[in-house]
Formats: structure tokens, C-alpha cells, sequence
């Protein structure tokens, strides 16, 4: 049994966990709202149990079975998404949340590993068919439903991550590169038209990205005081809540979108290192665990995750440091938000599973 | 488990290459912010979170010798506004501008900076105090500033000098001593949040305030006050040029006086031109003429070369020497006279052929010894070192020339200090401006280093030109209007002609007159020096407006002496001196 389990992809999942709580205690430290702040890092520390019980569970189920289910899982989770768009609670101005009282979930987090499950499902069963028209078609059919639904609550940074996924899988299933480079070339010229349907925040992200200085007061606050707290925290940080970007409240959005910053000050360059050698390990594990797959669902399931947290790390990090457009993509790990976080606790645990049932013999 | 062969590892490798660019460019990205920019960007957090306030020290006083006040500072108010709590900078500078008749564009300017502090009338009175406190305009502030006062007014202006708005000394006293008097600041640091609230429960970090030292001068202000009343008097009867004093302790080098006309009021010393801000004393130099005669006569007696009774050929007024184009003249003219009366009669042709027989070696090394050519080190600044050409660049004329007090130029601090020599008995002493210094709790921190003083002739040179002196200011000497009526009293007039700057060789009509004395003249107290410069022609001889400045002066301030006898200890009167040692 424990020979089964993947003790370096573990153990750096957990270090994570341990360096996501210490940075969320912070974040959340002098937060307007005491009775708040305390929520925000219990109920992270709730949905870290709940993530572990679950891949514990999890182990006992070969993932190939899981890919049997995968349509039905696609299917309810399609279900609940059409559910929060008709009858989800609206939280500033979005409908992305079912709520059970004092918990509430986010059913477009979920999606991101259902989407994950059922699409490797279906190209694995597609194996023959590279050079087929039919299954870009259907590949394409599968990721945008949730996609528009997604899009709809409005949530855009959860419907991108959509995007990236869905062309890893495409590409290491061994699509047609004619097809893959047309699906990329379209989806390029179109994005001028996606202008046009963006809302009008979403499109003030964007010149905020290209000219912060302009915008230093208003929407440009938020990047340029993410920049200030990165760079003042210099080698080593200035301490264990000790950040005067995060604690003097200068860093809006800390426990969510910015947290990388509260680590960058507080932390510093070292603190910023050590994070992204732990994400390296699990990404780099995860490439290594679709390369020991037998079988073509193990290995897409695999990489499609690894394209998924990798997408979320850089995208988010990218955005703290000026270098994309402010998204709203939480940090793996870190990040406040129990859904994301059981998502991605998940998500490991599948690498896991799928190491597992292909390291004995 | 064929199938599986298809996942291409070509494409798996472009996943992986994809992942690492991606590690670099982040990796990068956060180097150059957390190490490259960091240091602006640690000012940038800083600028926005941390409120500093600086809180002045009190500038030192400055006292005379006996702790009278000479500058002091107050706190008065002065008004700052933050430009971040002010909502309608208009309106605002508007009524600043009615208030405090402040320029409303240079305010409203001010208001529109990106600022948390900016000024709006520093030091403002009483009045414009409570009305500006009366009208309440949120953003407005006030902080107590120190401000210098001179309470005595113009007395002893010269040495005290000045401070700047900012309280920076810029003259006198109040330059050189500026590191006393300054104090420390302190600072309160406080952090405000992203609403600039100020968070007091984050800890101060207070450095506190040390307040500047008190510098005692070695002035007394009585002494300074019959000094300048003199030279005052002199100044609005003859509207001289100008008109200097120093009164010295012989014996210390303590500056006991020091005035000039025209002088200043340092209250208001942006009020005239610098013409009347300078200190003369040390800043001016002049040819001394005839009180220079000394310095030979001192080296001659010294070096043993002449006895005191010794005739001396004085050409009946009219001496033809190599050399010189012009014959060298007396003003009144003698045949035979003796080395006491050749400085008694202050004889030009007598005294150089005194320095004839010291020879031009001897008699530019004893007026090296006196200080000449180098600053004195007394501790104001400006002082000027004066002209004395090294023996090589003497000419053949100057042998004729330098005795009597031409070709060279000095202060007239170094002039009091030369007479000095001979009141004390042998000792060249460093002039002392500064008898102590102490801190806020009173500890002595620094005194007068009186030991700085080298012995430069044998005390009984210094007894035989104590006599001689005493004979100038006898009935028939040059200088009998410097006789005191209590006290004995000693010195030596000088007339100079002023070099004419403009075409070379002399001015005509334009004389520095002058007196340097000490009394009493066995056992002097104070050495005294009255340069009058450019007095109208009628009194242009130093013995006619300068000794009775120094008779005026030095009767006063020996009777004052005596009456404070605890911190002058002497008596010296002509009718008790035998009881004095």
C-alpha cells in the first residue's frame, strides 16, 4: 500500500498546504472585519481536511473507473452550472455560487477538473480518429458548453482556464496539427470580436494592464501596489506579518488575487523561490506521472492537469508581477477559496491515483 | 497497450518547454522586481505608509561671561497645511490670503502638491495666530517653531552674527558655534494604512529632542557697553568711514569687547547690506603705520642692541637713504633723540634706524613672532590673515618701509593681540571669544583653552616698553589726550595713510587713525585698541580721535572692574598701586 503512494508528490503538496495556511493567516491578519478574518482562514483550513479525506477516499477507486463515470460527472456538473446561472446566489454582481448557509460552492471550480475527466475519457476512446474533423467537433462541444455557461455568471477567468486545458489534451492526444493550428489561428483572429462582447470591467483590466501609471489611483491600484509589495520585500522578506503592503491594507484583494504578494513582502525573493520550487515538483511529478501511465487516459488526465495548475500558477503570479492583465485567477494552494482549493487538493490526488495504479507489477 | 505508443514525445517535450519558459519569465520578473527595482520600490511602500515628524531642538543661548542673555530662542507658531485633507484648495488659499496676507497663487500652488506638508507662513505673530486659530480651516495646522531673539538689540551684533529663517547660523558666534547650538531633533515615526489613517497601535519609533548648549562668551556686556557707546559717539560726531574696538584681556586672550560702526540690529539683519553685518575687527585689514613702531623697538631692546638712553640721530626731519626715492621725513623734525623718545615722539627716521641696526632678518622673524601674516584662531569666521611678504620678496626700500607700519597690513585683532605682549609680560595669547559652553542640565562641556599662549619676549623687554609707552600717553607724548584720571595708562598712536587702491601708492586725505593702549600701564587689566578709518581731516591723528576713546573706555571699564572686584580681583589705582602686587 504505501509503496503505492507518491510520497514526493505528497509531501511537496503538503508543504504547500502548511505554506498556504501561514500566508492566508497573514493576509487575512488585519482585515476589516475581525469575525471575518477568522472565517477566512478556518474555513480554508475546513476544506484542506475535506480535500484530504476526499483523495483518501479517492485512492480506493482505480482512476480508470473514474473515467467510466466521467460523463455523468460532466453531466451533473453541467447541471449545477446551469443551476447557479437560474437560481445561484449573487454575489457582486456575478452568480457563481451555490450556498448551504454558512458554506457555499462554486460549481465552475469543479469544472475544471470534470472538463479534465471527461474530455481524456473521450480522446482516449477517440484513439484512431487524430486526423478526424469529428473529433475536434465533439472535443470542442464538450469544453464550450461549460464554457458559455461559465462565461455567462459572468466569471472570465474561470472560463479561460477552459481553453488552455482543452488544447494540452488536443495536443498530446496527437491531433492533426493542421487542426490544432487552425483551432489557434481562429480562436487569435476572433479576439478582437471578443472585445466587443467583454463587459466594461473586464475591458478596463486590460487598459490597466497595458498603462498602469495612467489608471494609479483607480483600477491600476491594485497592480501597482502588488508591484511595491514584491519589490520591498526584497531577499528575505520583511517578515511573518510583518508586510506593511499587506497589513496597512495597501494590497487590496490579498487573500485571494494578490496573495503571491503577501508572500513576496513578507517572505521575499527566498519565500517567492520556495514556492515555485514546490509548484515545479508537482508540475514536473505530474509530467513524469503521464509518462509512467500504460494507457491513454492516465497519461492525458495527467497532463491536463498539470496544464491546468500550471496555467493558474503563472497567470496568477504573472498578474501580481504586471506581466498579464488582472484575470481573477486564484493561486493553487494559497489562495482563500474552499471550491479552488478542494479542485486543486483533487487534482493531486488523481496524479496520485494514476501513480499509483501504474507503479505496482 | 499499443495504443499508448501514439502519445508523441515530441509533444509532451513542447508541454514541458512551454512550463519551463514560463518558469523562467517569472523567475526573472520577480528578480529584477525583488532585487534590481527593490530599493525604489521599499521607497515607494515606505513614502506611502510611513508619517514622519520631526520635532526642533531649542537653539542654544548665548550669554556674556556672566550669563546675561545675548541670543535666545522662543516658540512662536507658524502654519502648514496638509494638502490632502484641504477639499477646496480655492476657497482655502483665499482666505489664507486675507488672514495672513500671504500671495494666493504661490499658496494655492503649494495646496495642490502631492504633498502631506506644505508651508504657509512661517512664524507668524500673536495676532495672526488667533485669528487663523479662530477661523478652524480643515487642513490648516500648526507647529511651534523656534525663533531667534537678540534681546540686546544691535549690542555686541558683530560677534554674535545671525540665523537664518531655518535657524542655520550664518554669522559670527552663531556660524561657528553652530554644532552647540544646534541641538538634535527628534523624530516621531508613525504608520498610516492605505486610508491614511494613522495606526497607533503600530509602535513609534521616538528618537527625543536634545536641545542646543548655551555658549558663554568671554564678552561682558557692560564692558560692551561702554565700548560701543564710545565708538558710537565718535562715529555720529565724525561720520568716519567706520570705527572699531576691542577690549582684551592681556593676560587670557578674552575678547572682553568688540564693536564696530556702522553696525546691525540681527533682528533684522536682512534689513541692511552686508557692508554693516562685517565684522572689522578681523575681516578689514589696514597698513598700522606708527603702532607698529613697537614691534622694532621691542626686538631692538630684546636683542639688547640699544640701551635705553642711547641717542639716536634723528636728521632733523629729512633722512636721504639708498634706496628710496623720496627722503624719509618726520613729521615735526629732531636732531638727537633717545630711544624712548623716538618712540615717545613716534620719529619715523628714529625708528628705522633702530630696525637698521636689527637688520632686515631679525626684524621679519620678530614680526613672525608676533602673529603677523596668520590667522590668530579666534573662533569667528572671516578672519583674514593680513600682508606680510616673506624676506625674499622685501625690496630695498622696505627696511624704511616695514618698521613704521607700511608694507604690511593687519588686523586689528592681530594689533590688540601684539600690544598684549607687552601687558602680560612676554606672552603671544590666542584670542578667546568663548569662555565656556554648556549643555541643557549645565554640565561644563568645554572651556577656554587658555594655555595656548608662547612666550615670544623675556618680561623685562615687556617692563621697559610698558615705560616707554606709559611716556606716549605723558603730558608731552604723542598720545596725553589717552591719560586716564585714576588709572596709569600706556599705548601708542598710529596715523596711516589708506593705500589708494585704484591708482597705487597712497590716498590722499585718507588716514586710519588709531590707538592700541593697555592700563594700568604697570599691571595691565585690559589692552585696548580704537581704529578710526577715514576720520575727517582736522582729526585725522590717532592721537586726537582715537586716545580719548581709549580714556573714555578705559576708565569706565577699570572702575566697573574694580567694583566687581570678586571677578576681576584687582585695584590699580594711581593712589593705592603700591599696595598692589
Amino acid at each position: 500500500m504505501f509503496k503505492r503512494i507518491d510520497w514526493i508528490l505528497l509531501l511537496s503538496l503538503m508543504a504547500l498546504l502548511v505554506m498556504g495556511f501561514a500566508v492566508l493567516y497573514s493576509a487575512a491578519y488585519r482585515m476589516e472585519f475581525s469575525d471575518v478574518t477568522k472565517n477566512y482562514f478556518t474555513k480554508q483550513v475546513i476544506w484542506v481536511c475535506l480535500g484530504l479525506i476526499a483523495v483518501l477516499l479517492l485512492s480506493f477507486v482505480n482512476y480508470k473507473s473514474i473515467g467510466n463515470i466521467s460523463v455523468i460527472l460532466y453531466l451533473l456538473n453541467v447541471l449545477l452550472l446551469l443551476y447557479v446561472l437560474f437560481l445561484g446566489t449573487k454575489i457582486g454582481g456575478a452568480r457563481r455560487w451555490i450556498s448551504f448557509g454558512i458554506v457555499s460552492i462554486q460549481p465552475s471550480e469543479f469544472m475544471k477538473l470534470t472538463l479534465i475527466l471527461c474530455l481524456a475519457w473521450f480522446l482516449s476512446m477517440a484513439r484512431g480518429r487524430e486526423n478526424s474533423l469529428w473529433t475536434l467537433v465533439v472535443s470542442l462541444l464538450i469544453t464550450g458548453v461549460p464554457l458559455l455557461l461559465i462565461l455567462k455568471e459572468p466569471d472570465l477567468g474561470t472560463a479561460l482556464v477552459l481553453i488552455p486545458v482543452m488544447l494540452t489534451l488536443l495536443f498530446i492526444y496527437g491531433l492533426r496539427l493542421k487542426y490544432f493550428i487552425a483551432l489557434i489561428l481562429t480562436g487569435l483572429l476572433s479576439s478582437p470580436l471578443v472585445w466587443l462582447i467583454l463587459k466594461p470591467y473586464q475591458k478596463s483590466r486590460i487598459l490597466v494592464f497595458l498603462n498602469p501609471s495612467h489608471y494609479q489611483y483607480g483600477a491600476g491600484w491594485a497592480v501597482i501596489q502588488s508591484k511595491i509589495a514584491i519589490g520591498s520585500g526584497q531577499i528575505f522578506g520583511k517578515g511573518w506579518l510583518e508586510g506593511t503592503q499587506s497589513q496597512l491594507n495597501f494590497l487590496p484583494e490579498r487573500h485571494t488575487d494578490f496573495i503571491f504578494a503577501v508572500l513576496a513582502e513578507e517572505a521575499g525573493f527566498v519565500g517567492c523561490v520556495l514556492l515555485l520550487v514546490l509548484y515545479f515538483i508537482i508540475l514536473f511529478r505530474g509530467i513524469k506521472i503521464s509518462q509512467m501511465a500504460r494507457d491513454d487516459y492516465g497519461k492525458l488526465v495527467a497532463c491536463g492537469i498539470v496544464a491546468m495548475i500550471g496555467f493558474h500558477i503563472f497567470v496568477n503570479i504573472g498578474m501580481t508581477l504586471g506581466l498579464l492583465p488582472a484575470t481573477g485567477l486564484p493561486l493553487p494552494f494559497m489562495s482563500y477559496g474552499g471550491s479552488f482549493l478542494l479542485t486543486m487538493v483533487l487534482s493531486v490526488g488523481m496524479l496520485m491515483n494514476i501513480y499509483a495504479y501504474n507503479s505496482h507489477y | 497497450m499499443g495504443k499508448s505508443k501514439k502519445i508523441s514525445k515530441v509533444r509532451l517535450a513542447f508541454v514541458v518547454l512551454l512550463l519551463s519558459m514560463s518558469y523562467g519569465y517569472t523567475i526573472t520578473r520577480l528578480f529584477s522586481l525583488q532585487l534590481v527595482s527593490a530599493d525604489i520600490l521599499q521607497k515607494y511602500a515606505e513614502d506611502q505608509y510611513i508619517m514622519r515628524f520631526e520635532m526642533a531642538p531649542r537653539r542654544g543661548r548665548v550669554c556674556d561671561v556672566r550669563g546675561r542673555e545675548l541670543a535666545v530662542s522662543m516658540k512662536v507658531p507658524s502654519v502648514f497645511a496638509n494638502p490632502y485633507e484641504i477639499e477646496n484648495p480655492v476657497e482655502v488659499s483665499a482666505r489664507l490670503n486675507r488672514i495672513l496676507n500671504v500671495n494666493q497663487d504661490t499658496i494655492l500652488k503649494r495646496l495642490n502638491r502631492k504633498k502631506y506638508f506644505v508651508w504657509i507662513k512661517r512664524k507668524i505673530s500673536n495676532e495672526e495666530f488667533q485669528m487663523i486659530e479662530a477661523a478652524e480651516i480643515p487642513g490648516i495646522h500648526f507647529i511651534k517653531e523656534s525663533k531667534r531673539f537678540y534681546p540686546q538689540g544691535e549690542l555686541a551684533s558683530h560677534v554674535l552674527g545671525f540665523v537664518n529663517i531655518d535657524n542655520v547660523g550664518q554669522e559670527g558666534i552663531e556660524r561657528t558655534f553652530e554644532n552647540y547650538l544646534l541641538g538634535e531633533a527628534g523624530y516621531r515615526k508613525t504608520q498610516k494604512d492605505a486610508k491614511k489613517r494613522e495606526l497607533f497601535s503600530f509602535s513609534d519609533i521616538n528618537t527625543s529632542v536634545r536641545d542646543g548648549d548655551t555658549v558663554y562668551l568671554t564678552i561682558d556686556t557692560t564692558i560692551q557697553y561702554i565700548a560701543e557707546r564710545e565708538v558710537d559717539k565718535v562715529f555720529k560726531k565724525y561720520h568716519p568711514e567706520s570705527v572699531s574696538i576691542v577690549v582684551m584681556d592681556p593676560h587670557t586672550g578674552a575678547i572682553l569687547a568688540l564693536a564696530n560702526r556702522p553696525t546691525f540690529d540681527p533682528n533684522q539683519y536682512g534689513k541692511v547690506d552686508g557692508d554693516k553685518r562685517r565684522n572689522r575687527v578681523i575681516t578689514d585689514i589696514y597698513e598700522p603705520g606708527s603702532t607698529f613702531k613697537v614691534i622694532a623697538a621691542s626686538a631692538a631692546l630684546e636683542e639688547k642692541l640699544f640701551l635705553r638712553d642711547e641717542k639716536i640721530y634723528c636728521e632733523n626731519g629729512e633722512y636721504k637713504m639708498s634706496g628710496r626715492r623720496m627722503p624719509l621725513h618726520d613729521y615735526h623734525s629732531y636732531g638727537w633723540l633717545s630711544f624712548d623718545d623716538v618712540i615717545k615722539k613716534s620719529s619715523n627716521i628714529g625708528t628705522v634706524k633702530i630696525a637698521q641696526r636689527l637688520g632686515s632678518e631679525k626684524l621679519h622673524e620678530y614680526i613672525r613672532r608676533f602673529g603677523f601674516g596668520a590667522r590668530t584662531n579666534i573662533n569667528l569666521p572671516g578672519e583674514q590673515f593680513g600682508i606680510f611678504h616673506p624676506l625674499n620678496k622685501w625690496t630695498r626700500s622696505s627696511m624704511s618701509a616695514v618698521p613704521i607700519g607700511q608694507e604690511i597690513a593687519a588686523t586689528s585683532l592681530q594689533m590688540v593681540r601684539a600690544f598684549s605682549v607687552f601687558a602680560n609680560g612676554g606672552w603671544l595669547v590666542e584670542p578667546q571669544i568663548c569662555s565656556r559652553i554648556e549643555n541643557v542640565e549645565g554640565v561644563v562641556i568645554k572651556t577656554m583653552d587658555m594655555n595656548k599662549r608662547e612666550r615670544i619676549l623675556s618680561s623685562e623687554t615687556c617692563r621697559d616698553m610698558r615705560e616707554i609707552l606709559q611716556k606716549v600717553v605723558s603730558r608731552d607724548g604723542t598720545a596725553y589726550r589717552a591719560a586716564l584720571d585714576n588709572f596709569s595708562a600706556a599705548g601708542k598712536t598710529g596715523t596711516a595713510q589708506k593705500a589708494d587702491l585704484v591708482r597705487g601708492g597712497y590716498a590722499e586725505n585718507k588716514y586710519v587713525a588709531s590707538f592700541i593702549g593697555f592700563a594700568p600701564a604697570d599691571d595691565p587689566s585690559i589692552t585696548i585698541l580704537v581704529t578710526v578709518n577715514e576720520p575727517p581731516w582736522r582729526v585725522r591723528f590717532g592721537g586726537t580721535i582715537a586716545a580719548p576713546v581709549f580714556k573714555n573706555v578705559a576708565e569706565d571699564v577699570l572702575r566697573y572692574m574694580e567694583s566687581n572686584g570678586r571677578m576681576y580681583g584687582k585695584n590699580h589705582r594711581k593712589d593705592n598701586q603700591g599696595n598692589q602686587s
